[in-house]
């Protein structure tokens, strides 16, 4: 099959000109709402239900999902199916631990939530760190990622992509704050679902509707050995470590957790929760089908002619079944997927500078009126240029790593705390702020210690470190070290805020006479 | 300024009986016997607002009952994907087994801890709906009557 992949696409790009003409209309729509620090980082609490269960897949899906996991189950068969299944069990956890006490406690980032009971100044400097760290591996990975896509989809130079995808995510985000991110996200998750749904369903057409007798050709060309395992859980260790820090960093994931103050109450963060996972489920599902469909109907060596990785196997296939419209709309779907979690990384980047750092560190809690609007806005515009230059910088690296590591860090630094700050009656300033801070630190040193630094990047024979995804250890340092040092350091009257928020916990803020009170920019 | 409150009326009488799903009715009967129960949190908090000063031990039951159901949906979701990483690592032949020809016992398990996975967050929704929602707002609607009862037996305005 000769493929168009690599050479420029008409369809593709006006299918991404069709894209980026909608999502920026919505950001202009976006922006003519957009007028107090509650619509910028909150979207004015006025997101539905089911409008953020959609954001919030689309806010998690990402194209390394997509392309990555239909690749890997293209060349490797079942073991994608360990990918899928990890990023998706997190959500339920989430649900149970973290949506509806967030949305009660907090009023714009979960650093809120750390600090209700807390002294604010340690443990606010303590999240925004642990935020920070998340969001910078997670763009990096990012904004590598759409480079090379693009180049690799629309002929487009590398440069010019990673230029395009921080622009791009600048104006949603500086004009549009939560609400056109929110709804960018809301189309990148239709568009990236039912694209995937419509090109399973003209796979297993081929194959009478059956998913089972699309497994059973891909055996029969392959090898019974293609649906078992294979090589990818070698080392059973690396596998729980891994495990560990995807079903627990997306209960620390930043750019997640903001989302679920965009809507009235707990009842609906909860409800919305439901939805996600039951979108990010049957996301998975569908890419297993499309992976097998891609292994039996192209084939593995030549979705790996076109791209070592495997990611070309989703876009080949949908080239093959739907012809180079149907590879233009898949494409610029992958591209809009990008975009829609860029800006989610970047808001909540914006969102722990200006709220977590500078209102309520610099400022004491009490910011100028207006001020936090436009250091939000600021840290906006430098966090995009801060992502160009990393995307840059890191041409051409293999960052696939670093999407482990931000979960990693989301895992260790900041679900622990938030945990303990939440649940546990003793934890103290000193315990959370310790908790973040040797959780985030820990996780960086050993990942730098491990062999994806180590023998990958810096070419040694060993790494000091043996495991790739730090979580088996460094989750279990960060709760030990945020107790212990709750016991040895614990604030004087901990007990009595503790029970203080308890109430809170469960009914929320009190009402909407409080609304009037919040920070009107 | 000592926070008096007086004994609240049994909760059952207070949240309009009849429109509660009995499960609901049940749990709110056994608040209404802790209420009796005098709380020592209320010299600590006797410095707070009024509004924060509602003794929390039907609160504590409610918040309890609500993180038991939540850590052991948590702890058969961690179980069910762990337990298939260990089958991964530890027992590849007998996932590579065929129960049918084309679907190994392996793509089966891994597509159950995704419906797992939904299960479990159904089961987590419904009973948060059904039962946690109206528990809260009736404790929170009795608080309200409290602090309103309290604040006109002292003779300051709510």
């Amino acid at each position: 099959m000769n493929t168009s992949i690599g050479q420029p696409n008409l369809v593709a790009i006006l299918f991404f000109a069709l894209f980026m003409f909608a999502t920026l209309g919505i950001t202009w729509w976006a922006a003519r709402r957009t007028r107090t620090t509650e619509d910028f980082y909150a979207a004015g609490r006025s997101v539905t239900a089911g409008q953020n269960g959609f954001a919030l897949a689309g806010d998690f899906m990402s194209a390394a999902s997509f392309l990555g996991i239909a690749g890997l189950v293209a060349t490797s068969g079942f073991d994608g199916l360990l990918y899928s299944t990890g990023w998706l069990v997190g959500w339920p956890v989430v649900l149970f631990l973290v949506a509806e006490p967030l949305r009660n406690l907090g009023r714009y980032t979960f650093a809120d939530v750390v600090a209700a009971r807390l002294n604010p100044k340690p443990v606010r400097i303590a999240a925004a760190i642990g935020t920070l760290a998340t969001i910078a591996f997670y763009l990096i990975a990012q904004m590598v990622g759409a480079g090379g896509l693009i180049r690799l989809l629309l002929g487009i130079p590398y440069e010019v992509a990673v230029v395009g995808v921080g622009i791009a995510m600048m104006a949603y985000v500086l004009f549009g704050g939560m609400l056109a991110t929110t709804w960018v996200q809301i189309v990148k998750a239709v568009l990236l679902l039912g694209g995937a749904a419509i090109l399973a369903l003209l796979v297993l057409s081929r194959f009478d509707y059956s998913p089972i007798a699309l497994f059973a050709a891909a055996a029969e060309q392959y090898g019974s050995a293609v649906l078992a395992p294979g090589k990818l859980v070698s080392k059973p260790l690396d596998a729980i470590s891994l495990g560990l820090a995807l079903m627990f960093g997306t209960a620390g994931l930043p750019h997640i957790l903001m989302r679920f103050y965009t809507v009235p109450d707990a009842r609906a963060a909860r409800t919305s929760v439901f939805i996600a996972t039951a979108l990010i489920g049957l996301f998975y599902l569908l890419t297993f089908v499309l992976g097998f469909g891609a292994m039996v109907l192209v084939g593995p060596d030549l979705i790996r002619s076109v791209d070592a990785g495997g990611n070309m196997a989703a876009p080949l296939l949908a080239e093959l079944l739907g012809g180079t419209p149907f590879l233009g709309f898949i494409a610029a779907v992958a591209f809009a997927t990008i975009l829609a979690v860029v800006a989610g990384l970047a808001l909540s980047g914006a969102a722990a500078i200006s709220h977590d750092l500078w209102a309520s560190v610099v400022r004491a809690g009490a910011p100028k009126p207006g001020e936090e609007l436009i250091v939000a806005r600021v840290a906006t515009v430098g966090l995009a240029l801060v992502a160009i230059a990393l995307g840059i910088v890191f041409k051409g690296q293999n960052v696939a790593f670093m999407v482990g590591l931000a979960f990693a860090i989301a895992a260790s630094g900041n679900f622990p705390a938030l945990l303990l700050s939440v649940f546990w009656k003793h934890t103290s300033t000193v315990g959370a702020a310790a908790s973040m801070a040797i959780g985030t630190a820990t996780t960086v040193t050993l990942i730098a210690l491990s062999p994806a630094i180590q023998v990958d990047v810096l070419h040694h024979d060993t790494a000091w470190f043996p495991l790739r995804n730090p979580a088996l250890v460094s989750i279990p340092i960060s709760f030990a070290v945020g107790m212990i040092a709750s016991r040895l350091w614990p604030d004087a009257d901990g007990a009595a805020r503790y029970a203080a928020i308890e109430r809170q916990t469960l009914v929320g803020h009190e009402a909407r006479r409080s609304a009037a009170l919040e920070t009107r920019a | 300024m000592q926070y008096h409150t007086p004994l609240p009326p049994p909760l059952a009488k207070a949240s309009g009986h009849g429109k509660l799903p009995p499960i609901a009715i049940a749990w709110h009967d056994r608040v209404a016997r802790l209420r009796g129960t005098p709380s020592t949190e209320l010299d600590t908090l006797s410095m707070t607002s009024a509004s924060r000063s509602a003794p929390l031990s039907p609160m504590r039951t409610v918040a309890r009952a609500r993180l038991r159901l939540a850590a052991a949906l948590t702890a058969i979701m961690v179980t069910v994907y762990f337990g298939f990483l260990a089958l991964v690592a530890w027992a590849p032949h007998t996932l590579a087994t065929l129960v049918r020809p084309g679907l190994s016992l392996g793509v089966l398990l891994g597509a159950l801890v995704i419906v797992c996975a939904w299960v479990l967050t159904y089961v987590y929704v419904r009973w948060a709906n059904a039962v946690y929602d109206p528990m809260v707002a009736a404790e929170r609607d009795s608080a309200e009557r409290d602090t309103a009862a309290a604040a006109s037996f002292t003779g300051s305005a709510p």
